[in-house]
């Protein structure tokens, strides 16, 4: 039976107040309650009836609609005038038992498959993984972001990358997506040369199944444009470690000569690695870690990006947009970042599971946004030359972290480029001076020559020619044709998801297979 | 930077300061925020605080004659329907500029305050397929 609350017309903010929405509804989808004795498949039958329940109305009143996960988009990518379907109450995360998943499926694999549902955060999914035994076995992701407030549909979707070098980013453990997007009944969409779920499952969560390679990199990082994603199926990894050295300050000069030879066996077990760096000083710390067998329970160390003090105090929600846009003072402010980056924020001496670690909340920093943009670990010593050059020109007190990630495999996936992505993230405060900052990079790359892809979440605005400049003509054709596909090449249901991100970057339509080439 | 070069500076800084804080009193002027946090000192083993299950419910509260009279804000929504509820997992007040001008033209007769909660998240359901 449909599960939801309206909460009718409502003005939503995102959590950093970058943007806000006019909404015709505000929807909170919820799972039956325990009393209703329901079981697993029974409960992703139930949210799969709820969503095509409320495609169909608002289908009917011309409502275009979106999926919300926990609201972490800096841009107006999960954004909609129409009908917010609030997803964070769907949190079931169910282990696959043998009868769910494919004959092909290998049977040592499958303590490690796991059925997500939307709403799911990362926190509450690391909790579940890594301190409940299944068959024997505590588990983990195999990668995450920094942060763990994200829902995984939304973290996923949207491309997070965390910073695994042998792994890839967070759309590349997912194995299998339930998709609910009004052409009638839920469609279960694998890879055909990885099948994951059975008929049984098929039969009892009430789904189609589609295997599909392309489609299938195509609707992983497609930001809630294929539909609603209601479930996944991820593969995780028996629980391991990850051991920080202390962080020592280095120079840029040496974290480019890194760059230029980067060795992913150099430490042998290299998992992570980031640094960030000081534009005006030159200076730099790296964060590196290495992957190590879980041996015991190391206690949780203190969570890092938590700016409260001992008595709770901490700064204002509009403190740093305040201190950021003082004038003057930009290398000082910058300095300022970098000391409190290795103070709070840096991965330092510790060892502990992926749970443990990478536990970052939002404080509240209403009006700072980031820029983000990734590209090849080829390019990327010349890349913190230019865009250094451009935050000194233009003084913005800004300092720069760089996570490197191996390419992903989704079709429209900023973390691409070959043989390893960098991601560069400079956090501003929201305004005419971040839109300056990415006008100038995206000239200054042009002219160089340097391939990039601005993160889907961290821009200041993209375009139909700047998406097609990024990926290339054929790539978002392939991108809109499976997209079409997916919605039986139906106009209206397209149009239902799509929103004014999508339109301004060419990505509300659809496309067929001849014209796609 | 000298001494004296600061004080020569120190206008011109607490005016560049007073500017830049106006676009925060059109705004909300302060804000606090309650909400759950696990305690690592304590042994807690995974960090999880800010994991709501919606979005903001708010409403702007008022208390008249120095409390004598009070506006409260019952919860209804961080429950299932059979009236299993969640809890609350994060609670926030603010404030706005005409809030503050308002409490001090009424010589606190008048105190608004804007509240809002988020759910915490429902239990979730077994965990086996």
């Amino acid at each position: 039976m449909p599960n939801f609350r309206r909460r009718g017309p409502n003005t939503w903010v995102n959590v950093h107040a970058t943007e806000k929405a006019d909404l015709n509804d505000l929807v909170e989808v919820l799972n039956p309650s325990s009393n209703s004795g329901l079981s697993g498949t029974g409960i992703l039958r139930t949210a799969g009836e709820t969503f095509e329940q409320l495609i169909q109305e608002a289908a009917q009143g011309q409502h275009r609609l979106r999926g919300l996960g926990a609201g972490w988009a800096l841009t107006d990518i999960a954004v909609t005038d129409g009908w917010l379907l609030d997803t964070k109450s769907l949190n079931g995360r169910f282990n696959v038992s043998s009868s769910y998943a494919a004959t092909e499926y290998p049977e040592e694999k499958l303590p490690f498959l796991v059925c997500v549902q939307c709403g799911t955060s990362v926190a509450e999914l690391t909790r579940f993984l890594e301190m409940r035994e299944h068959k024997g076995h505590r588990r983990t992701l195999k990668t995450a972001g920094i942060g763990a407030g994200q829902t995984l549909v939304g973290a996923v979707s949207g491309n997070t990358h965390g910073s695994a070098v042998k792994v890839g980013a967070m759309p590349d453990f997912v194995v299998g997506l339930q998709l609910v997007n009004g052409t009638g009944r839920p469609i279960w969409l694998e890879r055909a040369s990885q099948p994951i779920m059975s008929p049984r499952f098929m039969e009892k969560t009430g789904s189609r199944l589609v295997r599909d390679d392309s489609l299938f990199d195509a609707a992983l990082v497609s930001f809630g444009a294929f539909g609603m994603i209601t479930a996944m199926a991820i593969e995780t990894d028996p629980l391991y470690q990850l051991k920080f050295d202390r962080v020592q300050v280095t120079t840029t000069s040496r974290i480019k000569e890194r760059l230029r030879n980067f060795d992913l066996n150099d430490p042998v077990d290299l998992h992570h690695y980031e640094f960030v760096y000081d534009p005006y000083e030159g200076r730099a710390m790296e964060a590196v870690g290495v992957r190590v067998p879980f041996e015991r329970e190391f206690p949780t160390p203190e969570p890092r990006w938590m700016v409260r003090g001992a008595q709770g105090f901490a700064p204002g929600n509009l403190a740093l947009r305040l201190a950021w846009n003082l004038p003057g003072f930009a290398k000082a402010k910058a300095k300022f970042q970098f000391d409190q980056y290795r103070k709070m924020c840096i991965l330092d001496n510790v060892q502990g599971t992926p749970g443990q670690l990478f536990t970052a909340t939002i404080t509240y920093s209403e009006g700072m946004t980031e820029s983000a943009f990734a590209v090849s670990i080829n390019d990327a010593p010349m890349v913190m030359n230019l865009s250094s050059r451009i935050v000194k020109e233009m003084k913005i007190p800004v300092i720069a972290q760089v996570r490197v990630v191996h390419p992903t495999k989704a079709l429209l996936g900023f973390t691409r480029h070959e043989p390893l992505t960098v991601i560069f993230e400079f956090g501003l405060a929201d305004g005419p001076k971040y839109r300056e900052f990415e006008q100038r990079l995206t000239e200054v790359f042009g002219r160089s020559n340097i391939p990039f892809t601005f993160h889907w979440s961290k821009n200041s605005g993209l375009t139909e020619e700047s998406v097609r400049r990024e990926y290339g003509s054929a790539e978002v054709n392939a991108w809109l044709a499976a997209r079409s596909q997916l919605f039986n090449h139906d106009g209206a249901l397209m149009e239902l998801f799509s929103n004014e991100h999508l339109k301004r970057s060419g990505l509300a339509g659809g496309m067929n297979q001849a014209q796609a080439g | 930077m000298t001494l004296i070069s600061i004080r020569r500076q120190a206008p011109i800084l607490l005016t560049l300061l007073a500017l830049a804080s106006l676009p925060q009193l059109a705004g909300c002027s302060y804000s606090y925020h309650v909400y759950q946090a696990d305690d690592v000192s304590q042994g807690s083993p995974r960090p999880g605080q800010n994991q709501p299950a919606t979005e903001w419910h708010e409403k702007t509260l008022h208390s008249f004659g120095w409390g004598l009279i009070r506006q409260d804000y019952p919860v209804t929504t961080c429950q299932h329907d059979d009236g299993e509820t969640w809890g609350i997992e994060e609670v926030r007040i603010r404030s706005s500029f005409l809030h503050f001008l308002g409490k001090v033209v009424t010589l606190g007769l008048w105190m608004p305050v804007k509240v809002g909660y988020r759910c915490a998240k429902p239990c979730p359901p077994p965990t086996d397929l």
